[in-house]
């Protein structure tokens, strides 16, 4: 068991609501980065923050090296903080406000047992990483451009050396020239620094560009997994299909009217049922996912 | 395209103090056409949609030039003088319009009472609804629902069918996908599409990602920095981009590679 | 502490904000005043326990600008040295309620669950006595005095800074910055003190300013009432209380502590108005 963090029938639930459901997934470097891909409820974020220690798990469990995160304490608690580190989607957000760049990295040092006259070159070493100007390190969140504070964000990440990257939608808030060369960055970090990533996003671009295997998830499902090629190259779930082909592409023509799908999933059965142009009598039942590319559908596309 | 334009604007120029954020020096929507506006945060794009829909009155900004919109000129023109012009004839359409609705009332009152401030009789009122909710495609059982029991997707084609109903010649539209599902995004800039050639309406459309704008503008100015770096027909400009942004915006564009399944 | 007090941001807005200057500065002669009773006063030891029978009530003069007062004391020393005594209520009520709210508000802001639960409830039950009357009751069940009025108006106060702390670490509590240093594993004191309490701050600083006034009037009330300062103190609200008797005849005695307490109250919510202004980040200063 290599896994780094090995999530299994994991449930997060909101009140009453359940917003992921019996999810299992095995975080091994060996097997590359993963993309989650979901829309708006899809219950992506809600794994991000199990996995970040955040919410804590209706059900299932979410284990660091063999065990589970709810029962860590002191070392091992600090050991599983060290290695799992998460970029959030507004570096604005994810940075205090009041602090410089400089003290919000100094924190994370310290944090990773770095303190003394080493801290100064470290931290020019880390701006260095993420290729920012060492002269930003006095200025606060509120100074610096949408791009260079998600910079900082994730160079205070790496500041204590993690393993796994978890990145909540790590571009949508900035502009797309500066989202390309952040993408560049982490796919640069991802590489020399042997960095496994976790990418929870709506784009399927991103998920292309940055990841080796993808997990679709729908109303806390998920629906498909496989290697990215697989899954975005040749889609086996029709809601797969119907995500890739919604990305605007240049001159890409524009659905017919009339295909207006009911936007509430369905309450039991199949939730995609009430959009999909496959759907008939079987998918009164869940379908389960199997496979090494599986999708939980009843009438998969291939 | 033919007729008049429904939008004429020319040397249009918002200022903060000395400092000048948006520049366009011409550019006319006819009915029936798509023109999109295209930046990133800082361009100066929204302000310039704000003073062309003479939302700055009122404001820090100094507007100048001229933006006449179906004959009436908008830069210095009273709020009484627009008065006519909202709503009835002009419409904006934003990102995320769930915020904008009063959450006290259904989707259908919402509509009517709009209808009946600008005197639109109740017989004609019905009617009129009925035909903007088939031609926005929303299911009209909707028009019993609240606003927060609806989906973005179902509020911004309610957003649309509102502009509709009002018999709007000219909708503004800002970012008007981008807070939604991607799902449901190209459904609606489908309708925008469709709306521009059954009905004639005449859309200047906000937005940053150009592969959206390919699809369904007929017109394009990017921005940067405030002012204009390139226009003219969308073909033209993100087919043979003469400007190095514009090709840095396009190669920035979250696209799939070629070659995949699609 | 720049950020909580911007330097450049309080200097322009001292242009702009022509009240909140005037009070500012009013309010330092005040504090000044205070400190320098002793070598400022005209009669310092009327200031503290002597009395002279002979001169009792006599009207302004040049040698009593403000007069004296039944027991023939000097009010404008009595004024300076009430100063001190007010302005010592104020401080340690302001420091005592704000340190034990601000603490409480923002652990229970930030724990929430039934800590939070029990935090605020209790709170809840502080802030259900109207103020005074609660002070009122403190005070009679302990002996009057300064350090009684002290507590019982520190008593009814720090609910306040503890709401307000509460739902301001409650909103800091689902930034993201919050959750990132929770997930670089520091303890819940350090995340508490370090990024949640001062992003709490600034409206607690705004509204110990607008507190001033208030605390130094229920003081005033208090020693009205025979519940606070107790004689031969010197203290404007006991003042006011010994003259009240012959108001139509030596309004002397009266008028000029009770002035005190209007101006400084009026200063320290005019300070207030102008830092609530100033801190607000949704102002836009050019």
């Amino acid at each position: 068991m290599t896994s780094l963090l090995a999530v299994d029938g994991l449930a997060v639930r909101y009140g009453h609501q359940l917003a992921l459901r019996d999810f299992s997934l095995d975080l091994d470097p060996a097997l590359g980065s993963v993309a989650v891909v979901g829309e708006s409820g899809s219950g992506k974020t809600s794994l991000a923050r199990a996995l970040l220690g955040l919410v804590r798990p209706a059900e299932g469990t979410i284990a660091f090296q063999g065990k589970d995160i709810a029962g860590l304490r002191g070392g091992a608690a600090r050991e599983w903080r060290r290695r799992v580190q998460p970029v959030f989607q507004d570096g604005q957000e994810a940075l205090d406000p009041r602090r410089t760049v400089e003290s919000a990295l100094r924190e994370a040092l310290r944090v990773g047992g770095l303190t003394g006259a080493r801290v100064p070159a470290r931290i020019e070493e880390l701006l260095a990483s993420v290729e920012l100007d060492p002269r930003l390190a006095t200025r606060r969140p509120h100074e610096l451009s949408g791009g260079q504070r998600q910079r900082v964000a994730i160079a205070r990440a790496l500041a204590v050396g993690p393993e796994l990257l978890v990145l909540d939608e790590p571009t949508s808030a900035l502009d797309v020239t500066v989202q390309a060369r952040i993408i560049a960055l982490l796919e640069r970090i991802k590489e020399t620094q042997g960095v496994q990533l976790m990418l929870i996003t709506h784009s399927i671009a991103l998920a292309d560009r940055l990841t080796e295997r993808t997990v679709v998830l729908f109303n806390g499902r998920e629906v498909e997994s496989g290697t990215t090629t697989e899954v975005l190259r040749s889609p086996r779930h029709p809601y797969t299909a119907r995500l890739i082909a919604s990305t605007p592409t240049l001159w890409g023509a524009l659905p017919a009217p009339g295909t207006q799908p009911s936007a509430s999933a369905a309450t039991s059965g199949c939730a995609y049922q009430t959009r999909c142009p496959r759907a008939d009598d079987d998918c009164a039942v869940v379908p389960l996912l199997t496979g090494l590319h599986g999708a939980a559908c009843h009438h998969p596309l291939r | 395209m033919s007729g008049d334009p429904v939008l004429d604007v020319t040397e249009l120029s918002v200022a903060y103090g000395d400092r000048t954020v948006s520049t366009i020096p011409a550019l006319t929507v006819a009915p029936g056409e798509v023109v999109a506006i295209v930046g990133e945060s800082g361009s100066g794009k929204s302000t310039a949609l704000m003073a062309i829909l003479g939302l700055l009155g009122g404001t820090a900004a100094r507007v100048e030039g001229s933006v006449r919109v179906l004959g009436t000129e908008v830069v210095g023109a009273s709020e009484k003088a627009l008065r006519p012009l909202r709503g009835s004839r002009m419409a904006l359409v934003m990102q995320s319009p769930q915020a904008s609705l009063n959450p006290t009332m259904r989707l259908g009152r919402l509509l009517r009472r709009a209808l009946k401030r600008h005197g639109v009789p109740a017989a004609e009122a019905e009617a009129r609804i009925a035909d903007a909710t088939r031609a926005v495609g929303l299911d009209e059982a909707l028009l019993q629902r609240f606003p927060h029991q609806v989906s973005g997707g179902q509020a911004q084609r309610f957003a649309i069918a509102l502009a509709v109903c009002l018999g709007a010649e000219l909708i503004a539209a800002d970012e008007p996908t981008s807070a939604l599902d991607a799902t449901v995004q190209l459904d609606v800039l489908a309708l925008v599409r469709r709306l521009a050639e059954e009905r004639g309406a005449a859309w200047l459309v906000v937005a940053h990602d150009l592969a959206l704008v390919s699809m369904i503008a007929d017109h394009v100015l990017v921005m940067r920095d405030g002012e204009v770096v390139e226009s003219g027909p969308a073909r033209t400009v993100l087919a043979d981009p003469r400007h190095e942004y514009t090709r840095a915006l396009l190669a920035a564009s979250p696209t799939l590679p070629t070659g995949g399944a699609r | 502490m720049s950020a909580v007090l911007p330097v450049a941001r309080l200097r322009s807005l001292a242009r702009r904000d022509v009240l909140a200057t005037i009070a500012a500065v009013a309010l330092a002669v005040i504090v000044l005043a205070a400190l320098l009773a002793p070598w400022l006063s005209p009669y310092p030891a009327d200031g503290t326990s002597a009395t002279h029978p002979a001169d009792s009530l006599l009207g302004p003069t040049g040698s009593h600008w403000m007069g004296t007062d039944a027991v023939g004391r000097d009010v404008l020393t009595r004024i300076l040295y009430g100063a001190r005594t007010s302005l010592l209520i104020v401080a340690a009520v302001l420091a005592i309620s704000a340190f034990a709210g601000v603490l409480l508000g923002c652990i229970a802001g930030y724990a929430g669950g039934w800590v939070g639960d029990v935090i605020m409830r209790v709170t809840d039950v502080f802030l259900a006595f109207p103020a005074l009357l609660l002070s009122l009751a403190l005070a009679v069940i302990l002996r009057p005095g300064v350090g009684t009025a002290i507590i019982a108006i520190a008593a009814t106060w720090w609910p306040w800074y503890a709401r307000l702390s509460c739902a301001a670490a409650q909103a800091v509590r689902g930034r993201a910055y919050v959750d990132s240093a929770r997930c670089l594993g520091l303890p819940r004191w350090r995340i508490v003190l370090e990024h949640v309490l001062p992003n709490s701050l600034t409206p607690v600083i705004v509204q110990l300013s607008l507190d001033a006034g208030g605390v130094i009037l229920t003081a005033a009330a208090l020693s009205y009432l025979g519940l606070g300062a107790v004689e031969p103190t010197s203290e404007w609200g006991l003042m006011v209380q010994q003259g009240q008797e012959s108001f139509t005849t030596e309004w002397w005695v009266v008028t000029f502590p009770g002035l005190a307490i209007l101006v400084t109250a009026f200063c320290f919510n005019m300070l207030g108005e102008g830092l609530r202004q100033a801190l607000d980040p949704r102002r836009v200063i050019r």
